[in-house]
């Protein structure tokens, strides 16, 4: 036990408890654990380590963070579901971009909803 | 909230266009996806915002799940993976352990429904270890030794090999050995 320099790391400890060891020298390690309370109780104490994470209370989702989560969830939800309805109105919508980009309007009342019919341009052509 | 789908009838069903499916899925397993996260992040306002993403990307990525797995499995791997990738872009800031943000965490409402001190005690010891650990090394210590998952568990979840996962484990757990070591002389 006076003999420092035969003492086993913590990190090789480690690893013998998880067989990362060559066999010859998990066996040394063994070995010398076994007669060694220092090494021993640094053994014992990885052991703790493992408990103590184990043991560690589990912290429920606090409810802020679960309604932003929710209302993530269902912002992306309406994303998918107004992406399909857009593909079929993806003419419409082309038609309008093409006349914001103009700007022949002026500002579009149709940006981003669904009243493309409603438009000014379409109201002038049926005039 | 209960919906009787399992896991994988609820991620089949948000494939095929189920607009509450997903939701619904990751409202069961809430607390265990927060765990994960939170323990990875250390962080309250960062395990939010990396959940957000491995949300999004998971209702997004929901076609590619291989029927194969847990789908709890493949949630984690999408929430650890959104921690890591996280923590690798915020590098300098993560670099520097978190300051623990009592205000904040009360916000967030982190306390807790326990007062039970030692309980109160051995949390705070546990999370200010684990801050002083790399982020590979600690993710799969959550893995294996909060969350319970097997080392080969744990290397699908992270993309890694089993090997690996047991290197991480073993020196994550000779780092905290000086940090925790006092845990069974107090508690004891």
């Amino acid at each position: 036990m006076s003999n420092d320099a035969q003492h086993v790391s913590v990190d090789e400890l480690a690893d013998a408890a998880e067989d990362l060891l060559p066999p010859e020298r998990a066996a040394a390690v063994q070995n010398h654990v076994g007669g060694c309370s220092s090494c021993a109780a640094v053994a014992a104490a990885l052991v703790d380590v493992c408990e103590a994470l184990a043991d560690a209370p589990v912290p429920p989702m606090p409810d802020t963070v679960f309604t932003r989560l929710q209302a993530v969830v269902e912002a992306e939800s309406e994303r998918r579901a107004s992406g399909a309805a857009d593909n079929e109105d993806a003419d419409a919508r082309a038609l309008t971009a093409k006349r914001t980009s103009v700007g022949s309007f002026g500002q579009n009342p149709a940006y981003g909803g669904k009243a493309v019919g409603d438009h000014d341009g379409e109201k002038l052509s049926q005039d | 909230m209960t919906d009787e789908r399992s896991d994988h009838e609820l991620l089949a069903a948000h494939v095929a266009g189920d607009p509450d499916a997903f939701g619904v899925l990751v409202a069961r397993h809430r607390d265990r996806l927060w765990a994960v996260a939170l323990r990875t992040m250390r962080n309250p306002e960062e395990a939010a915002d990396a959940l957000q993403e491995a949300y999004i990307s998971a209702f997004r990525r929901a076609h590619t799940f291989r029927g194969d797995s847990q789908v709890t499995t493949w949630l984690h791997r999408v929430v650890v993976n959104a921690c890591l990738d996280r923590i690798r872009r915020n590098k300098v800031r993560a670099a520097d352990p978190l300051p623990e943000d009592p205000e904040r965490a009360a916000e967030l409402g982190v306390t807790d429904d326990t007062d039970v001190l030692e309980v109160k005690e051995r949390r705070a010891d546990v999370a200010t270890a684990l801050n002083q650990i790399n982020a590979d090394q600690r993710a799969a210590l959550v893995l294996v030794d909060m969350e319970g998952y097997s080392v080969e568990e744990a290397a699908t979840i992270l993309g890694c090999a089993v090997g690996t996962i047991k290197s991480r484990c073993a020196r994550g757990r000779a780092k905290l050995v000086p940090l925790l070591g006092h845990l069974r002389e107090t508690v004891a």
